[in-house]
């Protein structure tokens, strides 16, 4: 923070460096220019002097007087050095450790909004899956499979399209697009993002469908790569495809344990303050 | 924990009589606390007092300072207990004014307590103790008035004597801040006395 001047003294001279000298604080050629500077300005001589007039009526400040005996009393003592998990908690009531209620707000609120964050996705393909159903009733005269995919179509219907359908609605939407050669793909309904989300690509050489969005494990026994004359489906592919269900998202992991943690600091401190 | 007397020079005598009292007290003896809070409530009151210039809040804050002194007792691992008890005090002051930026309230009725007068001798003049009160209070309306760090590093390096290393270590900060606050601080003070300055000049 800069103060300005007074008036009285030129801004060319630096009355920091003149509390310093006041201060006694300055050595060598400094404190020379320093006393050179109070020699010649008359302002700064006064500003010197004034200085060190109110350091020694600063140190001379008489002491307050005490109104109040500090000494404890045994309830004191007792309350102060409780045993046990009280004694634990003692810390969390100090004002040195104030900060922790601001900190379990913060955590509390980052829990919170992880949390929905996390879980909306599910809710919306919950909220998808009961629209996408009426869709899929109205758009199933214009699914129509390609003509040499007709065991894949079979399966596919059989297997795949009520859990396409679920997955999520851009994947329910491509898949009940019409098209010669677009066959539905199965994808886990417990992976509802958006990325493992499958749509139907472009027909290979034989009229079937590539996946696209899989993995390693869907893109090796490609329908493209297949034989002919092999009974391979969609149906399979979808089931081949078809992972575990995964764990909980790390997102969700995450945002739980923020919220523990803001929940027990509120907890912490609310014990520690706590009378008795 | 090992001997907290052998952290003591051999001639320190009130530190010497800390540790010993400081020892019984860690070992239940409240007695021995309260014999340390005797030594040291007058001085400590008089810092915060200072840098706290609402009397009650002071006091709040010296008896917050001596409850957290007597939880943390354990956690004392020798050196000056004054420092440490010092220590204690800054920190619950600073704490409460920061609490008192969040939540401002009308600052300092203490100036208007015509009761804290300084103490004079008997023989006194009048005229002259009239002007001695009218310099502490004046200069005590101007501390209030300067910021709560510039008023603590002037406090602790004018009043209470301790020298910067010190007044670094006890509040945290680096030497230059103390230096530079303390050098703000009484060019804040200088401003905010220019009309009263003919009753610290003679």
């Amino acid at each position: 923070m800069t103060m300005p001047a007074p008036a009285h003294i030129s801004p060319d001279h630096d009355e920091t460096l003149i509390a310093q000298l006041a201060a006694a604080d300055l050595t060598g050629p400094v404190a020379a220019a320093a006393r050179d500077l109070v020699a010649a300005c008359p302002a700064c001589a006064e500003l010197h002097a004034d200085l060190r007039s109110i350091m020694a009526a600063t140190a001379s400040l008489p002491a307050p007087r005490r109104t109040r005996d500090f000494r404890l009393t045994d309830a004191d003592a007792t309350r102060l050095r409780g045993r046990g998990w009280r004694r634990l908690l003692g810390g969390f009531g100090e004002p040195r450790l104030a900060f922790t209620k601001p900190l379990a707000t913060g955590l509390l609120t980052l829990g919170i909004a992880g949390l929905v964050f996390a879980l909306a996705p599910s809710f919306l393909a919950t909220a998808g899956l009961s629209m996408t159903s009426a869709t899929a009733a109205t758009a199933a005269p214009a699914f129509a499979p390609a003509p040499g995919d007709a065991g894949a179509a079979a399966g596919s219907s059989q297997q795949g399209t009520k859990q396409d359908l679920a997955a999520s609605p851009a994947a329910s939407a491509v898949a009940s697009a019409p098209g010669p050669s677009t066959a539905a793909v199965s994808i886990p309904v417990s992976a509802p993002t958006p990325q493992v989300s499958t749509v139907a690509g472009p027909a290979g050489p034989s009229g079937a469908p590539t996946a696209l969005g899989f993995g390693r494990e869907s893109a090796s026994p490609s329908p493209a790569a297949a034989p002919p004359d092999n009974n391979f489906s969609a149906g399979t592919l979808g089931s081949g495809a078809t992972a575990p269900p995964a764990g909980p998202s790390p997102m969700l992991v995450v945002s739980v344990l923020l919220l523990v943690a803001g929940v027990a600091l509120f907890l912490l401190r609310w014990a520690a303050r706590r009378p008795g | 924990m090992g001997d907290l007397r052998t952290t003591a020079t051999p001639d320190d005598g009130p530190q010497r009589r800390d540790l010993i009292l400081v020892e019984r007290a860690q070992a239940g003896d409240l007695a021995a606390f309260n014999d340390l809070v005797t030594c040291y409530q007058d001085q400590l009151f008089g810092l915060v007092a200072r840098m706290v210039p609402d009397h009650d809040q002071a006091s709040d804050v010296v008896q917050e300072a001596f409850f957290s002194a007597y939880r943390n007792l354990d956690r004392f691992r020798g050196g000056s207990v004054k420092s440490w008890l010092c220590r204690i005090a800054i920190n619950a002051a600073m704490d409460l004014q920061r609490a008192r930026k969040r939540r401002p309230v009308q600052p300092y009725p203490e100036l208007e307590d015509d009761s804290w007068q300084p103490p004079t001798g008997e023989e006194a003049d009048p005229e002259r103790q009239v002007v001695t009160g009218e310099r502490v209070r004046v200069l005590t309306a101007a501390l209030a008035a300067i910021g709560d760090d510039q008023r603590a590093a002037i406090v602790l390096y004018d009043v209470e004597g301790y020298d910067y290393t010190e007044i670094a270590q006890l509040t945290g900060v680096s030497l230059g801040t103390v230096k530079s606050r303390i050098h703000r601080g009484r060019l804040a003070l200088r401003r905010s006395l220019e009309d009263h300055m003919e009753l610290f000049r003679g």
